[in-house]
C-alpha cells in the first residue's frame, strides 16, 4: 500500500482527508458528546444533502452548498433550542427530513443524468478531490483556532453556562459559534463518513476517550489518535477489499470502543475486587 | 444594593412570580424561603440575569441587573450542574476567576491557581484539587460550588439551598463562613433549613408567587399560614433567638 500511496495522488487526498477529518472529530466530537448535542449534530449533517442536490442542480460545489445548509440548520435548531421546550425535537426532525427532501428534489430537477449520491450519504474517502481538500482543510483550521485560543471560555461555558453567563462571558457568542463549528465539522466529514455516518465519527472516537481519561483537553487528543486510528483502518479495508470506506471507518470504530470499554469494564471490576479483597 | 420593582417572571403563560417589589440592602444577609415551586429559584435567577423578565426592573448598585454582571456569587441548587463533566475540581474553581468577555490565548498564572486554591481551603475541600468532578461525594461537590462562588470575590453572594446535600456538622460550617462573609458580602440564601433563618440571616423573604413577607426574621402564624397555604410545623432548634412569634397557647 505505500507503494501505491507514492504513485496514487486519490491515495494521498485520502490519507490527509483522514487526518483533517480525525482532528475534526477529535475536537468537536469531544464537545458535543459532553453538551449531548448529538441528535441535533444528525440533522445538521442530513440537512446537508439538500445543499448537496443545490451544487449539483446550480452547477457549483456540492460540499459549498452543504456548508451552507448544514450552518442555517445549525443556526435554526439552535435558536429553537436557546428559547427551550419541547419545540427543539421537532426542528431537528423538520430539519433533517426537509433538507434530505430537498437534495432528493434538487436531484430530481436535473436534466442531466443524475449524479450518484452514494459517495455523499455514505462517505466514499478514495474520491475526495483537491478542492473537497482544501474546503477541508479551511475549515478544519477555522475550527481549530476558535477552539484554542479561547479553550479556557469553552471549558468554562460547557462546565456551567448559568455560571458563565454570571460572569458577564458571551455565552450566547460561544453557543452559536459552537452551533457553525458543529456545521463546518459535519462538512469535513462528509466526505470522509457521509451525511449518515458523520453521527458515528463524532460519538464514537470521543466516547472511547472517555473511557481512557477524565480531562478534557486530553480527551480531546485521545478521539483524534482514535480517529485516526479508525480512519486509516477504514482507508485501508477499503482500498484493500474495494468495500465503502464510510462503512469501513464505523464499522471499525465501533467494534475498537466495543472491545476497548469491555476490557475497560473487566480492569475496572478487577481492581475492585483487589480492592474490597485487600479491605 | 438590590432594587426590585414590579417584577415579574413567566414560563411560557404560567407566571412563576408576580409584581415583586423587593430591596436589598448592602452588607443584608436575607433568608428566601417558601414552598416548593413558590418561585425563589425564578427570583435569584431574575436577579442574575438568566431568565427574562415579563414585568418590572431590577438594578444593582444603580444599574439594570443586565449590565451588572460580574458583581455576583452564585451557588446554583447542585443537582442543576453536570457532575460528570471531565474537569478538575480545581479547574472548576479557577472558573470562578474568569470575568467579561472573551479571553483569548489566556492561561490561568501560578496567583489565579493559589488564589484557587485558598478559596477551596476555606471550605475545606483544598486536599481535593486534583479530583476529577465524578470523584467528588455530593457533600464535597456542594463545597466546590460554593468555593468556585467565593473565587468571584462577590459583593453579592447567591445561594440556592447550599445546605440541602451537606451534613449537619458542615452545615454549621457553612453557617459560620456566611457569618463571617457577610462581613463584606451582601448574602442571598434560599433556605428550607429554620436553623439558619434563626442563626444567621438579618432580614427574611417569603415567596410563594408573591412576595408574602419581607422584614425581620420573626414569622407570625399568618404569615406561615400564607406562605405554604397550610399550618406547618415549623420549630428552630437550639438557636439564639426564635423564628416563631410566641402562640396563644404556648406557653
Amino acid at each position: 500500500m505505500i507503494q501505491a500511496l507514492l504513485t496514487y495522488q486519490f491515495l494521498q487526498h485520502a490519507v490527509l482527508a483522514c487526518l483533517l477529518a480525525s482532528i475534526v472529530c477529535g475536537i468537536i466530537g469531544v464537545i458535543v458528546v459532553e453538551k449531548k448535542l448529538l441528535m441535533m449534530t444528525g440533522g445538521i449533517a442530513h440537512t446537508a444533502l439538500g445543499g448537496v442536490g443545490l451544487g449539483y442542480l446550480l452547477g457549483f460545489e456540492p460540499i459549498l452548498g452543504a456548508a451552507v445548509f448544514s450552518t442555517a440548520a445549525a443556526i435554526g435548531t439552535g435558536f429553537v433550542s436557546k428559547k427551550g421546550g419541547k419545540n427543539t425535537d421537532i426542528t431537528i426532525a423538520m430539519f433533517w427530513s426537509l433538507g434530505m427532501a430537498l437534495g432528493v428534489l434538487f436531484i430530481a430537477c436535473m436534466k442531466r443524468y443524475p449524479p450518484d449520491l452514494n459517495s455523499y450519504l455514505f462517505g466514499n474517502i478514495l474520491t475526495v478531490t483537491s478542492i473537497n481538500l482544501y474546503i477541508m482543510a479551511i475549515l478544519t483550521f477555522i475550527s481549530v483556532i476558535i477552539i484554542f485560543f479561547f479553550f479556557n471560555d469553552w471549558k468554562a461555558w460547557l462546565f456551567d453556562s448559568e455560571f458563565a453567563s454570571i460572569s458577564g462571558m458571551k455565552t450566547t457568542l460561544l453557543e452559536y459559534t459552537l452551533f457553525i463549528l458543529i456545521a463546518l465539522s459535519v462538512v469535513v466529514l462528509l466526505r470522509v463518513a457521509g451525511i449518515m455516518l458523520v453521527i458515528a465519527l463524532l460519538s464514537v472516537p470521543a466516547a472511547t476517550a472517555a473511557l481512557f481519561t477524565s480531562k478534557l483537553e486530553t480527551r480531546m487528543v485521545f478521539a483524534s489518535i482514535f480517529g485516526i486510528f479508525a480512519c486509516f483502518s477504514g482507508l485501508y479495508l477499503s482500498y484493500r477489499w474495494n468495500i465503502p470506506s464510510g462503512a469501513a471507518i464505523i464499522v471499525v470504530s465501533v467494534s475498537a470502543y466495543l472491545l476497548l470499554s469491555a476490557v475497560h469494564a473487566a480492569a475496572a471490576r478487577t481492581k475492585k475486587h483487589t480492592v474490597c479483597t485487600a479491605a | 444594593m438590590i432594587h426590585l420593582e414590579n417584577v415579574s417572571v413567566c414560563y411560557k403563560n404560567t407566571p412563576a412570580i408576580e409584581q415583586v417589589n423587593l430591596t436589598v440592602e448592602r452588607g443584608d444577609f436575607l433568608g428566601i424561603m417558601g414552598p416548593n415551586g413558590g418561585g425563589k429559584t425564578t427570583l435569584v435567577k431574575a436577579v442574575l440575569g438568566l431568565v427574562p423578565l415579563s414585568g418590572g426592573s431590577i438594578t444593582i448598585c444603580g444599574k439594570d441587573h443586565l449590565k451588572s454582571r460580574g458583581l455576583a456569587g452564585y451557588v446554583p441548587q447542585f443537582s442543576f450542574v453536570d457532575r460528570t463533566f471531565p474537569v478538575t475540581a480545581l479547574e472548576v474553581v479557577l472558573t470562578g476567576l474568569l470575568k467579561g468577555g472573551l479571553h483569548p490565548f489566556f492561561r490561568y498564572t501560578k496567583q489565579q491557581k493559589e488564589e484557587a486554591l485558598n478559596c477551596m481551603e476555606r471550605v475545606g475541600i483544598a486536599h481535593l484539587a486534583g479530583r476529577n468532578l465524578p470523584g467528588l461525594s455530593g457533600g464535597e461537590f456542594q463545597r466546590l460550588l460554593i468555593a468556585r462562588a467565593l473565587a468571584v470575590h462577590p459583593e453579592i453572594l447567591i445561594l440556592d439551598e447550599p445546605t440541602a446535600s451537606v451534613d449537619p456538622a458542615f452545615r454549621q460550617e457553612i453557617y459560620a463562613l456566611l457569618g463571617k462573609l457577610n462581613e463584606t458580602v451582601t448574602i442571598l440564601l434560599i433556605t428550607h433549613d429554620m436553623n439558619a433563618i434563626a442563626r444567621e440571616v438579618k432580614t427574611i423573604a417569603c415567596l410563594n408567587r408573591t412576595l408574602v413577607y419581607h422584614g425581620e426574621p420573626h414569622l407570625t402564624e399568618h404569615i406561615i399560614n400564607k406562605l405554604y397555604n397550610c399550618p406547618i410545623d415549623l420549630v428552630a432548634h437550639g438557636v439564639p433567638h426564635r423564628v416563631l412569634e410566641q402562640h396563644e397557647g404556648d406557653r
